[in-house]
């Protein structure tokens, strides 16, 4: 008997068709992405920085263990004793267009170097600046730190969580 | 035969045998820290303890002889917190910079921390923070990691006898430290490193290259002196990181010389050469390999039409393979028909002892070598005779030798005396009654004698055979100086004298001469001669380095050293030993030199090492059927006949005795070309004594000319309290050097500020 | 004479000329519509809102490359576009806006539409034969399958409201419709009206002539820029056309309170258009055999019971 009436008078469509109404008033979820931006989590994994202290000098030491973790290969180390006996890091190269930004890089550094930043554009008309260096990561960080992001509108909130 | 009962599993071992052995044989593991096999028992970490049944107190099983029918349990709780207890107590001091410590990833403290599951120290936990020791060339020292467990004190006490560091203080103030805190004042073996089970002690050369999980690793056999220890070879893509023991393992026991573990810089040299240089009417050129060949090939294709196959020499260099120096003996005999087939090496005489032999000697007489320097794995053999068996070692030698601390019979003088007195110990030998009937008295007495000499000095040689026909049980050991000098004289490269091809050159006999890894310049049978080759119809020359020889060559190909082919060499004992081929860097073997040049001859030689091998176990009965990972090569005799009388005596005149001094840091030509050794030794210095030069007024590093009959030079000045008075001593195998003895192995000369 | 000549082609282009912005703002308001439905935006970026996306996409069909396939049928092929659009906006010709503004009062206007509405097909058919292309010959199949089939059942329910009306002109029956909207007694006459619209223009959920999955894009699928574009005008032509029969037809056309006739008019025949778009949005496509069942079993029959009991009712009241 049910099925007769809905049969005879579409309940089902009409459900259907108050669905797609109700749905027309809703806020829609696009983002207008290059124009305008998409949200940011907090724990939203970027491309790298690596700390440096208070004079500049980066905090990595060199000890590999981003390049041995690195699902992808695409941390590569040189290091060498430097002229005063110290660990001295000849070369560090991170392939932006290889690296699958899983983060186990920051995971496992051990002196709290490496991290992932906010930043996430990568995109660029060659591929020579996709394997950045030292002195790009530490830059990163500088740029993470003073907000001074080349997506304008990360937010301030990103900034605070940078420096603690 | 003992019964033991190890975590419930029962082994029969002989008494006295210690617990932890015992457990190997259960096959039950107990950690240790401070335990090596090779070792006296020490029992400083505690690392080891294990509980008996029916004794309240815990034993070390690095330290506790087992008695039958004991019980041992390796596991329990008590256990593991005695362990994780004594890990947290070494780690109080300890830093943890494990990222930075170049032990990071092959640490044995590292892996007890992981395995006892210690997370947090208990204790208030003060790391020092001590500056590095940075006074030794290779060995980095760095106090604060380490954990007094004394192995490195051990090995360089009991194994190398140089006792060049020690533990300094007491209590908590314990250090390993030098005497008065001077710089280190060693042999450079690197012993220390490779026993410390932390970061303390640092090879300087790898020192943060690289992170051993990163490394590949070849086992193979080093390709510097005749000793012929068993190395893993360390490398990373086409470069070589380090070269280090295989632990307690091969002939050498895991043990290795400062020239093995520091001196493999040049196979990475920048300054290697990578194209093929061939010389026309005064111009080089860089060419391919092929082209190269094809030259080589048409020049010697005109001389043997021209002047005849006799006009063709082969010389090769005791650094290539037995397979290579095969090859090169085929492509001379019957490719082009030549038995013009030279080396430095002659078939003289044949390796008899082995170093275990040597090791379990009860009576050791070494003439003339100073074999610390010159084959250091050898030294320890002698000193492990002299010094763990107590054999008594009788070392005659113009200077002392590190030797001294465990000879009591060392004798010494100018070379001249020392001869005289290795003249009348053989006629001792022999029977007739002299000042050392006494000391050869105990070399007749012995069961197994053991006598180590020079076979590169034929005074020495003839006094070896005169010991060796006085007294048949002695065993004889010629103290060869190159990797393969063994094996190229077994491929047919020892039957002509070297001087014959130093004449040939003279007198314009050869018209092409093919040299295949040597540098005449450097020899000083050739040296005098060398100049000769530049004027050659074809010089060929391989060389992994443009040496003064190949400079000479008109055509040049450059070849790979040990760590890049596959091969076998054969040591001082005449053990046949494979090697592995770890890197590759683009150059070719004198094997596919051989090879190509065979084919452009239009004869078929294989350069693949199996083939090779085939040919050899047909062509060379010494070798039919042997193991090549390994097999000792049985000799069917030592000396190969009567070895002619020559004068020993100093030739010309001169205020000083001028002999040629062994080196550690160099065997020759190789080493020069690494740059960290260079830095300790770079040039050929005179060595000379301290009286001797307080007399002349000269410096350490002063320089002076030293002048003798037919030779003149300019050196550094090294003041050697060892060196006897009126004696002074320069290095052979330097370019400089072997111009001075050409003239004679023992010569006279005077100092000219 | 001439005045009235020239009076009448100005009405005829102006028209024209807003049934075609229609038609092309017709392109905006569904994809806006259902963007919104699906929780998106729809176009934004070309002019503020997006409002110059159907001038750009206009220009872009004027300025694309008009492909012919080298085996298609050449005259068939190049006139069939024609014939899909001129019968949709022919049929504004009788279309009661308000009470003066119309081209042409005839008599038999309801006739006359569903007669441009059946020429219409024959675009559909021409193109896919044209085309010699299976994909387009399925869809012009079943197009024609499809429009034919239901034609009948919107006839059959056309004529409940002109029964009522007892006219066949538009503006009569709209007049007709003063007292009391259509679509109260002839409900059921609207909804088949309704469904058979959305089929007769071949429109989600019927959509199968262009069902993308199958067909590619059915009978226009070998044609480019203007000729493709042709096709579009005819088909949202054909919208406006049935939604402006709906209000005459049920919603009673052009009257009502307040607001002026025409305002009355656009806001009855908007809201049938929006009803398409939600459709579109709603509503999966049918199964073509569902198709058929639903039209000959089910629409046709209850068409044909509805007219007998409407003429029953009207005989019955009319005497």
């Amino acid at each position: 008997m049910k099925n007769v009436f809905e049969t005879i008078f579409f309940t089902e469509i009409l459900q259907g068709l108050g669905i797609t109404l109700s749905h027309m008033f809703k806020k829609p979820v696009t983002y207008r992405y290059p124009f305008e931006a998409t949200p940011i989590q907090d724990r939203f994994r970027g491309i790298q920085y690596i700390k440096t202290h208070a004079d500049g000098r980066t905090k990595c030491v060199g000890c590999y263990l981003c390049q041995k973790v690195c699902p992808s290969e695409c941390i590569h180390i040189e290091t060498d004793c430097g002229p005063n006996g110290e660990r001295l890091i000849r070369k560090y190269e991170l392939d932006l267009s290889r690296c699958i930004y899983c983060g186990y890089c920051e995971e496992v550094c051990p002196v709290d170097a490496i991290h992932m930043g906010w930043e996430w554009n990568t995109v660029a008309s060659d591929r020579s600046g996709y394997v950045i260096n030292m002195k790009t990561l530490s830059q990163n960080y500088k740029d993470n730190v003073e907000g001074n992001w080349k997506n304008k509108h990360l937010k301030k909130k990103l900034v605070e969580g940078v420096q603690q | 035969m003992v019964t033991v009962k190890i975590d419930g599993k029962e082994v029969q071992v002989a008494p006295n045998t210690l617990i932890l052995d015992a457990a190997k044989e259960a096959g039950v593991s107990i950690p240790t820290l401070c335990h090596d096999s090779r070792l006296n028992p020490f029992g400083a970490c505690r690392v080891c303890l294990v509980e008996q049944v029916g004794n309240p107190k815990l034993q070390a099983a690095c330290t506790t002889p087992v008695t039958d029918k004991m019980e041992i349990v390796t596991r329990s709780e008590k256990l593991s917190r005695v362990r994780k207890t004594a890990i947290e107590l070494l780690l109080i001091n300890h830093p943890l910079d494990c990222p930075v410590c170049d032990k990071g990833g092959e640490c044995t403290l590292q892996d007890l921390t992981y395995e006892v599951g210690v997370t947090k120290v208990r204790f208030d936990a003060k790391p020092n923070d001590t500056p590095v020791d940075h006074t030794n060339p290779f060995i980095e020292r760095d106090i604060d990691r380490c954990v007094l467990c004394g192995r490195c004190v051990r090995v360089c006490d009991e194994v190398v006898n140089i006792q060049a560091i020690s533990f300094l203080n007491r209590g908590t103030d314990t250090i390993i430290g030098t005497s008065f805190e001077q710089p280190w004042n060693c042999e450079y073996c690197g012993q220390c490193i490779s026993v410390c089970p932390v970061g303390s002690l640092n090879n300087r050369i790898y020192l943060f290259k690289n992170r051993p999980w990163n490394l590949d690793r070849v086992k193979s056999v080093c390709g510097l002196c005749s000793c012929g220890c068993t190395v893993d070879i360390d490398y990373e893509g086409n470069e070589v990181f380090r070269m280090k023991e295989s632990p307690e393992e091969g002939i050498n026991h895991g043990y290795m010389c400062a020239k093995g573990r520091f001196g493999f810089e040049f196979i990475n040299s920048i300054k290697r050469e990578s194209e093929a240089v061939v010389k026309a009417g005064g111009e080089s050129k860089k060419v391919s390999f092929n082209e190269a060949v094809e030259v080589a090939v048409e020049k010697l294709k005109k001389v043997k039409d021209t002047a005849g196959a006799d006009a063709i020499a082969v010389v090769v260099s005791p650094r290539l393979t037995n397979e290579e120096a095969f090859l090169a003996g085929k492509l001379a005999k019957d490719v082009l028909g030549t038995s013009n087939l030279f080396s430095t090496e002659s078939n003289e005489v044949y390796p008899e002892a082995t170093l275990e032999e040597v090791e379990n000697s009860d009576c050791v007489t070494v003439l003339n070598i100073d074999v610390t320097e010159s084959n250091p794995i050898l030294g320890l053999a002698v000193r492990h005779a002299a010094r763990k068996n107590t054999a008594p070692l009788a070392v005659f030698y113009p200077g002392y030798t590190a030797l001294r601390r465990v000879s009591k019979n060392f004798v010494t003088g100018n070379p001249d005396e020392v001869r005289a007195a290795m003249e009348s110990y053989a006629a001792a030998v022999a029977g007739a009654s002299n000042d050392y009937s006494a000391l050869a008295a105990k070399l007749t007495n012995a069961e197994r004698p053991v006598v180590v000499f020079d076979p590169y000095n034929k005074a020495d040689v003839k006094i070896a055979q005169d010991i060796k026909k006085a007294c048949a049980k002695v065993k004889i050991v010629p103290a060869k100086s190159k990797n393969n000098s063994v094996g190229i004289v077994d491929m047919g490269f020892g039957a002509k004298c070297a001087t014959e091809f130093a004449k040939g050159l003279e007198s314009g006999k050869f018209k092409a001469v093919i040299v295949l890894g040597e540098n005449l310049s450097a020899r000083s049978v050739w040296t005098k001669s060398a100049s000769k080759a530049a004027g050659l119809e074809l010089l060929l020359v391989t060389d992994p380095f443009m040496s003064e020889t190949a400079a000479m060559a008109n055509v040049y190909i450059p070849v790979a050293t040990f760590a890049e082919k596959s091969g076998s060499f054969t040591n001082l004992e005449g053990r046949v030993q494979s090697i592995e081929k770890a890197v590759d860097k683009g150059v070719n073997t004198d094997a596919c030199v051989v090879s190509a040049l065979a084919k452009g001859l239009g004869a078929q030689l294989p350069a693949d090492v199996s083939a090779v091998r085939g040919m050899i176990e047909k062509e060379v009965p010494l070798y039919s059927g042997i193991n090549w990972d390994g097999g000792v090569v049985s000799y069917p005799y030592v000396f190969a006949g009567e070895v002619a009388a020559t004068d020993g005596k100093a030739k010309g005149k001169g205020k000083f005795f001028l002999y040629p001094a062994s080196l550690r840091l160099h065997s020759g030509s190789f080493t020069r070309w690494s740059p960290d050794l260079a830095k300790v030794y770079g040039e050929p210095m005179l060595e000379i004594g301290v009286e001797d030069a307080k007399e002349l007024g000269i410096k350490s590093n002063d320089r002076v000319k030293v002048k003798g009959e037919g030779f003149e030079g300019e050196f550094l000045v090294e003041i050697e309290k060892k060196v006897s008075k009126g004696c002074i001593a320069l290095p052979e195998d330097f370019v400089a050097t072997a111009g001075i003895f050409c003239n004679g192995k023992s010569l006279r000369a005077d100092i000219v500020k | 004479m001439v005045l009235a000549i020239v009076f009448t082609l100005i009405k005829i282009l102006i028209i024209v000329v807003c049934v075609l912005t229609g038609v092309a703002y017709m392109t905006y308001a569904e994809r806006k519509v259902i963007g919104h439905m699906q929780v998106r935006l729809g176009p934004v970026h070309t002019g503020p809102m997006g409002l110059l996306q159907p001038l750009a996409d206009g220009l872009k069909l004027m300025s694309k490359e008009d492909m012919t396939p080298d085996m298609v049928d050449k005259p068939v092929f190049y006139v069939a576009p024609f014939l899909g659009m001129v019968p949709g906006i022919a049929a504004f010709a009788v279309i009661p806006f308000a009470p003066n503004i119309v081209v042409a009062d005839i008599n038999v206007g309801v006739l006359y539409i569903l007669a441009l509405s059946s020429v219409g097909v024959y675009g559909i058919i021409m193109s896919g034969w044209a085309s010699n292309s299976k994909y387009a010959t399925l869809g012009s199949l079943r197009s024609s399958a499809q429009i034919i089939s239901y034609e009948t059942a919107m006839g059959l329910s056309i004529l409940g409201p002109v029964l009522l009306a007892g006219s066949l002109n538009l503006k009569e029956i709209t007049e007709a419709q003063r007292g009391l909207w259509f679509f109260i007694p002839q409900f059921v006459a609207f909804v088949i009206y309704s469904i058979s619209a959305v089929a007769e223009t071949n429109r989600a959920p019927f959509d199968l002539p262009e069902a993308e999955t199958e067909l590619v894009a059915g009978f226009h699928v070998e044609y480019s820029g203007m000729r493709f574009a042709m096709f579009f005008l005819g088909e949202y032509a054909n919208m406006y056309v049935v939604s402006c029969m709906c209000a005459i037809l049920f919603l009673g056309g052009y009257t009502g309170p307040l607001l002026p006739p025409l305002v009355w008019f656009l806001i009855k025949m908007l809201a049938f258009m929006f009803f398409f778009l939600w459709l579109r949005a709603t509503l999966p496509r049918l199964r073509f055999d569902q198709l058929m069942n639903l039209g000959w079993k089910v629409l046709i029959p209850i068409a044909l019971a509805n007219l007998l009991i409407t003429s029953i009712v009207v005989y019955a009241i009319r005497n």
